[in-house]
């Protein structure tokens, strides 16, 4: 919970506040390694589904 | 509202500069991302392309913030096909490398375009005050939705064309490209992983800008661009092009979120939403379209690229 907490944080700070604003480092690393990691879950939990749906709807021959 | 707008300060923070009156709902953004993959993972292509102007049309999300989420998330999906296609591809690291230069360039230059039109302000047409961001933005996706529309349309009007096999170059090329894989200007460079004895590093730095271009701008491009520039302009075979793409397309993406970062286009909520419901649909329908899928489907997705334009044209003016 800490942790969502810390990071809804990060993602509310991250507003650009004026013009010639800089963007702090929380938000340049959330933005390149969030989405990565997202996608090694992702990874796992689609292939998860695919095999789901496919047990349950049958491939077409 | 308030609540939910809080959780998107730099969609908020850029539509209040650009004058926008967001109405962001948690539930419909979820709807439309997951509708998106779905229609993305069912035809195959170009869904993902809809993403950033029906963020604008429907949620009135601008059009920097939505073109800098998209591509943020495109991180997340090129990670997922990474494990996912990690066995069915192969990689052509040389061929990547220069690939990397060009788009690098390319998605720097598309940014900074896009940089431009945010600065640019606002024009008055016949007594109608218009701002150059979504009109530009406007018409770029139109034409380029129209184009996928209307070549998926008289694919599916065409007798079923059979699929490429791995590790065969494409057996038909358009005169245009086979002209452009046969330019001999140097520095000429070979390709063994790729098959290709010699070919000017220029196609492939163009190759590579082209593409990058496309995504610094739209946020989008990968996947129905450069896939098939891979195959038919540098003549890579169908299971080295997909490695390729992917690997190059990790290191250039990370570039154009870097870039879009510091010029606080990332609203990364938006981002998250769109690749957890995107990946999903893209799933589900994917699974669906090996179960029902029918040629004569895609005069559907060529339908919906019409409306999608319409919807794009009637929103920019009324």
């Amino acid at each position: 919970m800490d942790l969502i907490n810390t990071l809804l944080k990060h993602i509310i700070d991250a507003a650009p506040l004026h013009p010639g604003w800089r963007p702090p480092y929380p938000y340049l690393l959330m933005n390149l390694f969030l989405p990565v990691l997202l996608g090694l879950i992702l990874a796992w939990l689609t292939r998860l589904i695919e095999k789901g749906l496919i047990s349950l709807l049958g491939e077409k021959h | 509202m308030d609540t939910v707008l809080s959780l998107f300060p730099v969609t908020a923070y850029w539509a209040g500069v650009q004058g926008l009156n967001l109405h962001l709902n948690l539930f419909s953004l979820i709807l439309l991302g997951f509708l998106v993959g779905g229609v993305t993972g069912f035809f195959g292509v170009g869904g993902r392309l809809m993403t950033s102007p029906l963020l604008n049309a429907f949620f009135n999300v601008p059009y920097n913030v939505a073109v800098g989420s998209d591509l943020c998330q495109m991180l997340g999906t090129t990670t997922l096909n990474i494990i996912r296609f990690k066995r069915m591809s192969r990689i052509d690291f040389k061929l990547a490398a220069w690939m990397l230069v060009g788009t690098l360039i390319g998605i720097e230059g598309g940014a900074q375009g896009l940089e431009l039109l945010k600065q640019a302000g606002t024009f008055t047409f016949f007594g109608l005050t218009l701002a150059y961001l979504p009109l530009i933005m406007t018409l770029v996706y139109s034409l380029l939705l129209l184009w996928i529309g209307l070549i998926i349309y008289q694919e599916s009007k065409g007798p079923v064309q059979p699929s490429l096999s791995e590790g065969e170059p494409a057996p038909y090329q358009p005169a245009v490209t086979a002209r452009l894989q046969h330019i001999q200007l140097p520095p000429m460079v070979s390709l063994p992983v790729s098959g290709i004895e010699a070919i000017s590093l220029w196609v492939i730095l163009g190759v590579g800008a082209a593409t990058g271009l496309l995504l610094g701008f739209l946020g989008a491009g990968g996947g129905f661009i450069r896939l098939p520039a891979l195959i038919y302009v540098i003549g890579c075979p169908m299971v080295v092009a997909i490695g390729t793409d992917l690997f190059e397309s990790l290191f250039s993406l990370g570039y154009g979120t870097l870039s879009h970062s510091f010029k606080g286009n990332i609203d990364l909520l938006l981002t998250v939403i769109l690749l957890v419901t995107g990946s999903l649909g893209l799933q589900i329908g994917g699974v669906l379209a090996k179960r029902f899928s029918n040629p004569h489907l895609r005069q559907v997705f060529a339908l919906l690229t019409f409306v999608v334009v319409i919807v794009l044209v009637v929103k920019l003016f009324f």
